[in-house]
């Protein structure tokens, strides 16, 4: 494809010197059968799995199905215009989608094609949407974080480059926008991010797009969308476009985060597919491989060793349950795939608790051993005092006024972290930030402020910890630890807020 | 129901066994006229007419074919796979094709290709499809303008300036953007 720079007249001078130059074979079929997007075709003897076709009226489909008499075949667009008796061509090539950097701050549809009316864009080369991910070999452990700018991510549930974390929730509890979150939290790093929407609402997708844009993240930023009205087979190509796409960076040595919103409705959308195409259901009507479906998607997230090139491709999966059944069919496959997940609960979520991770039911398998030194060391006695505080808080419901003084303050305290872990849409807070409250808060500081002011003081020591003690807050963030002397130098600072506070 | 393909398969392996391939391929063909007729195929269909009235019906329709042909017919409507009988028919007509090595192209050219340039259109099919005959048949079509679209089987070679001018068109239409 010549670029608009290129000299046009000598592209066409090329094209008729070859006019009739490339004469190639191809294998041709009819279709016999077509509805609600699948398509069955009679000849194309010669096609591979998951070879594009080309339907008339320049409408794509793919081959899944080979058959014995014929091939079944979904159609990628609008499959309302064909008919019986049309002629497909098969094209050849393996269904794949165009990479490159300049797809970055844009929004596409799974074949690759812009959905912003931005214009075209110049791609260096294209991937097979479908890969086998990188083997033993390749691969090295997870050892570096991925900072959500969440407190309650990066200090209880820490996911590093390379892992996969699954967000599982019911609706409206917050799983996209922690999510969005974490994908904002990466405009000032290296790592670049990837959003695959699957049978969202187009209004859902539109409002996300524009929290990256104002958030100033969509510039380092994929998006990747079929909506729900799209066909299904497109919302079933989203996450593995999405991920060729990310691969593309990782094949760079560069650091990705994608977020596949979510695996409910790509798999429903596999279903619906795997019916149409009269494959035999299983449990729940899904085909026997949905939990391949989700495993060799996963699988495609890696953290490549230096002398492979480098790179990481860390996935969060989404997965919706239905009133809080994490035991069902899909969820489980998913869970068993992913390094942990990020449980969000409604009723925390509906208590003010935002973002509403359910710390205790929380779980990650690698991402510890890629948490920074200072936030580890902060962390550990947050963990447990979270833990004695959520198994005090339910015993507590029936009266706290025959409790020992010890159990009091614990339950004082827990209050008061639940406070702190607390956080709004839109303001992730940098590394540094988070040790240091972190830091307070555990050694009681907050103790003394009614607990509901508890998030108006936090907003004001960041302020005032920022403006008085750069340095400290600089050498934190450097060293990536919290020192002993920074340590002291932060409780005397804080003793001087305190009394500028109370005055 | 049992695929098209095996019950070629089974008829013409008992055509070859008695050399009665030319005569049964006749026959087959024969019938398909037969059974273009709607209200015949309705008629072995339908789950509501009883199997001997059917069996009467084919007895009177094909009185002069050979009995085992007759007996697929029976066999293909007891299975209820009478519907594709056409099917049926050009996956025989393709065995005894194969068997015969014949290789049947269809040309599609703008104008009337005159008989010396089909000889040799042929002799050079020859070089890449297996078999030792090449049949031609040739349909007009002024829509592709120039040049020739060649199909063999499922395979087609497209060389006609309509296409041509297309992919030229396409090309140049992303170019410009």
């Amino acid at each position: 494809m010549p670029s608009a720079g290129q000299d046009i007249a000598s592209v066409i001078k090329k094209q008729i010197e070859e006019f009739g130059g490339e004469l190639s074979m191809v294998d041709v079929g009819t279709v016999i059968e077509a509805a609600d997007g699948v398509a069955r075709i009679h000849g194309l003897s010669g096609v591979k799995y998951s070879e594009v076709l080309s339907f008339p009226g320049g409408v794509l489909g793919m081959a899944l199905n080979l058959e014995e008499n014929g091939v079944g075949a979904v159609i990628l667009g609008d499959y309302l215009g064909i008919k019986e008796g049309d002629e497909v061509k098969s094209t050849g090539k393996i269904i794949q989608v165009p990479v490159g950097n300049d797809m970055l701050g844009r929004v596409l549809d799974p074949l690759g094609r812009p959905l912003d009316g931005k214009g075209d864009f110049s791609s260096s080369d294209t991937f097979p949407v479908e890969k086998i991910a990188p083997g033993v070999v390749e691969r090295k452990s997870v050892d570096q974080p991925v900072q959500f700018g969440l407190k309650i991510v990066d200090a209880m549930v820490p996911v590093g480059r390379g892992q996969r974390e699954l967000v599982i929730g019911d609706r409206v509890t917050g799983k996209t926008s922690l999510c969005v979150d974490a994908l904002i939290n990466q405009k000032d790093s290296e790592i670049l991010g990837v959003y695959v929407a699957i049978g969202q609402k187009a209004s859902k997708v539109a409002q996300i797009v524009s929290r990256l844009e104002e958030n100033g993240a969509l510039d380092n930023t994929i998006v990747v969308t079929a909506n729900a009205s799209d066909p299904a087979p497109l919302q079933y190509l989203a996450p593995y476009a999405g991920c060729a796409m990310a691969e593309f960076f990782m094949s760079q040595g560069k650091d990705v985060l994608i977020v596949y919103d979510d695996l409910t409705k790509h798999a429903w959308a596999y279903r619906q597919m795997s019916l149409l195409l009269k494959r035999p259901p299983g449990r729940e009507a899904y085909p026997g491989d949905v939990f391949y479906l989700h495993s060799r998607l996963l699988e495609r997230a890696a953290r490549i060793d230096a002398n492979f090139g480098g790179g990481s491709i860390t996935a969060l999966p989404i997965i919706e349950t239905q009133a809080g059944d994490v035991s069902s069919y899909i969820p489980t496959n998913v869970i068993s795939i992913t390094d942990g997940q990020l449980y969000l609960e409604p009723d925390l979520f509906n208590s003010g608790v935002r973002p509403a991770v359910n710390s205790g039911l929380s779980v990650t398998r690698v991402g510890s051993s890629a948490q920074l030194k200072g936030m580890k060391k902060v962390a550990g006695s947050l963990k447990s005092e979270m833990a004695q505080y959520a198994s005090l808080a339910t015993f507590a419901q029936f009266g706290t006024e025959d409790l020992d003084s010890v159990t009091k303050r614990q339950l004082e305290r827990g209050a008061r972290l639940t406070e702190i872990l607390k956080q709004d849409e839109n303001s992730p807070l940098p590394y540094e930030n988070q040790v240091t409250i972190i830091f307070i808060a555990n050694s009681g500081g907050f103790d003394d402020f009614p607990v509901e002011e508890v998030r108006r003081y936090e907003t004001e020591w960041h302020e005032y910890v920022n403006a008085n003690l750069p340095e400290v807050m600089s050498d934190i963030s450097k060293s990536e630890e919290i020192n002993e002397e920074n340590e002291i130098k932060l409780n005397d600072a804080f003793s001087a807020f305190k009394s500028t506070m109370t005055k | 129901m049992i695929s098209p393909q095996r019950y070629a398969k089974a008829l013409f392996e008992i055509a070859i066994e008695k050399s009665l391939i030319n005569e049964w391929l006749k026959q087959i063909n024969n019938i398909s006229l037969i059974l273009d007729n709607e209200d015949v195929i309705v008629l072995l269909d339908s789950p509501q007419v009883p199997e001997n009235v059917k069996f009467d019906g084919i007895e009177t329709l094909f009185s002069d074919i050979d009995l085992l042909v007759k007996n697929l017919i029976f066999l293909m409507t007891r299975n209820r796979d009478i519907t594709k009988f056409n099917l049926f028919k050009d996956i025989f007509n393709d065995l005894v094709d194969k068997h015969f090595e014949i290789t049947r192209v269809q040309v599609k050219t703008a104008n009337q290709i005159p008989t010396n340039q089909i000889e040799k259109l042929k002799e050079s099919l020859l070089e890449f499809v297996e078999g030792s005959t090449v049949e031609i048949s040739q349909i007009v079509d002024e829509n592709i303008l120039g040049g020739i679209i060649i199909r063999i089987g499922d395979k087609v070679i497209d060389a006609s300036s309509k296409t041509k001018i297309n992919n030229m068109k396409d090309f140049l239409l992303k170019g410009a953007a």
